[in-house]
């Protein structure tokens, strides 16, 4: 069931700039790399001379948590968008299908879009280290798919609580706000705990023990979406 | 054939129930915006759900669709309580409530396709139902582009798209202009014979609702106020007799010695709900006394009356 209403999301979500949105955000963080590297590739060569690839994905990995912050709030903003803005809640809740089936689809279909970007962005970063004439025999695989998936796997708990603030208020000036405002402010609450959630996506890739923020965050994510849900399930459609 | 006033109210008893709620209801911080009511709905009928705006009506619908959930009383549909087999009732349920709910960037067929799939309807019934509101010449633009009535009927094409055996359509006329409310009239009355659909519709205007209801529901600040057909609601009215007679002054005082409380307004006599039999028999003792009768008439009230008078009790003077 949750399936069908997927498949209905992504028929819905066609021609709102969505994907438009998905590809852009890791072409923009190659971009950047392109003119950092394009403009001193010989000093970065210079800094980076152990591995000039590592280089690559230590300059790329400072804005993944914030590419990854504005890409959950813009991703959940604009799917929530779909319905609210002709409030076609009262004509979906309606039909023979469970809230649970509804949520979840929402969640998934918030999830693989940008697991897309996250993709993508080890991809595009490949593609930009081969024009740059690194080597193509020392790519550090696990370290750039890494770079792509586990931040994002610690950022969940922003993404689940985006997605149920989206689905909840129609006036979608809230979220937004909330999600721009942890984005930008991101960089700097490195000076707090490394524990401080919204430093769990750069220590998901680069502390000692990754791990465990990157586990913290798929739990704390799953903790989210199931308060969300049961708000959902039990909230009056107007 | 034998028939009487009440004869549809009593065929309602024998008839399956499509809809039933007992003490319905909703109350926000306190306030109850739907107060104990108890809709039914017989199988075959079309339903006209009246009412003044912010009666309850939609707070009502949207309880019977399991969007809101009610702070008290229980709704059946098709037998079933609502609350325990929700998802099973709903297959069976096409709904439309108030202005439509559309996807403007989508063309009519793909608005279509994403509530299909959700339903698990066959593709072929997209056709179906466009070709049912008239919009299949018109199914490719995107629907932000269509009038109000083309919304409103993709609205309807949306409701029927799983073969419902009810449709809950509220105000589905709202904003449409004379042509359009006509076409969605038409649609809704071939709606049981055609289809065999049951229909709930609602509206705060009477003269819509008698053009295509059987039954009425009237409800206010949350109430149910009146439940019958439309011929009961008819047989509510209290009309006054009018006589126009030689000698006014003192028929009225005759009228008053049998009983019948009129007044004197411009040389007619009015007498305020007066039975048949009363006027028998104030004609007969008039023309015994020698009077001259040049008129008895019935001063009908148009249904329009009877609905501001229905909805009227108690808060007007």
């Amino acid at each position: 069931m949750m399936l069908r209403s997927l498949s209905a999301d992504f028929l819905k979500i066609r021609g709102k700039g969505i994907w438009f949105l998905i590809f852009l955000a890791p072409i923009g963080l190659v971009a950047m790399q392109a003119l950092n590297f394009g403009l001193r590739l010989d000093y970065l060569k210079q800094q980076y001379a152990d591995s000039i690839w590592g280089g690559l994905i230590n300059d790329t990995i400072i804005f993944v948590p914030i590419a990854l912050y504005l890409g959950v709030t813009l991703v959940s903003s604009l799917i929530a968008n779909v319905e609210h803005q002709m409030s076609s809640w009262k004509q979906l809740l309606a039909l023979p299908i469970s809230r649970t089936a509804v949520f979840s689809a929402k969640f998934l279909l918030c999830f693989l879009l940008l697991s897309v970007s996250c993709l993508l962005l080890p991809v595009f970063t490949i593609i930009l280290g081969l024009t740059l004439g690194f080597g193509g025999t020392d790519i550090p695989w696990m370290d750039i798919l890494r770079m792509g998936f586990l931040p994002y796997l610690a950022a969940l708990p922003l993404m689940a609580l985006q997605l149920w603030l989206s689905l909840s208020f129609r006036n979608q000036a809230l979220p937004v706000t909330i999600g721009v405002t942890a984005a930008i402010i991101s960089p700097f609450t490195l000076q707090l705990s490394e524990w401080f959630p919204l430093n769990w996506p750069t220590f998901g890739y680069s502390g000692p023990h990754a791990e465990w923020f990157v586990g913290a965050g798929i739990l704390c994510g799953v903790m989210i979406m199931i308060l969300g849900l049961i708000h959902f399930n039990r909230k009056d459609v107007e | 054939m034998n028939v009487n006033f009440n004869g549809n109210a009593n065929d309602n008893q024998n008839k399956e129930l499509i809809i039933q709620t007992k003490d319905l209801t909703k109350k926000y911080r306190g306030r109850a915006a739907v107060d104990h009511l108890s809709l039914e709905i017989a199988k075959g009928d079309i339903y006209g759900f009246l009412g003044p705006n912010g009666a309850g009506k939609t707070t009502t619908i949207r309880m019977l669709l399991g969007l809101i959930q009610p702070t008290e009383g229980s709704i059946h549909i098709f037998g079933r309580e609502l609350h325990k087999d929700k998802l099973a009732i709903l297959r069976r349920i096409g709904s439309l409530v108030e202005y439509p709910s559309y996807y403007g960037h989508l063309n009519a067929v793909d608005n279509l396709e994403a509530i299909r799939r959700i339903l698990g309807a066959p593709k072929s019934r997209i056709d179906e139902v466009l070709e049912i509101v008239s919009l299949t010449s018109e199914s490719r633009r995107p629907v932000k582009g269509y009038s109000l009535g083309m919304k409103q009927r993709l609205g309807i094409a949306a409701s029927l798209l799983g073969s419902p055996d009810l449709l809950i359509l509220d105000e589905p006329t709202n904003g449409l202009d004379p042509a359009g409310i006509h076409e969605i009239r038409e649609l809704i009355k071939s709606m049981p014979a055609q289809y065999g659909i049951t229909v709930l519709v609602s509206s705060h205007l009477l003269g819509e609702v008698e053009q295509m209801a059987n039954r009425v529901g009237i409800i206010r600040e949350g109430q149910m106020v009146f439940q019958d057909t439309i011929q009961n609601l008819r047989l509510q009215a209290s009309h006054n007799m009018e006589l126009v007679v030689s000698e006014p002054d003192s028929a009225l005082w005759l009228a008053r010695d049998l009983g019948a409380n009129g007044t004197l307004q411009e040389g007619t006599l009015i007498f305020p709900g007066m039975k048949d039999p009363q006027v028998a028999q104030l004609v007969k003792r008039l023309v015994e006394n020698g009077h001259d009768i040049y008129r008895v008439e019935q001063n009908k009230k148009s249904l329009e009356d009877i609905f501001m008078q229905v909805i009227g009790e108690g808060t007007r003077p």
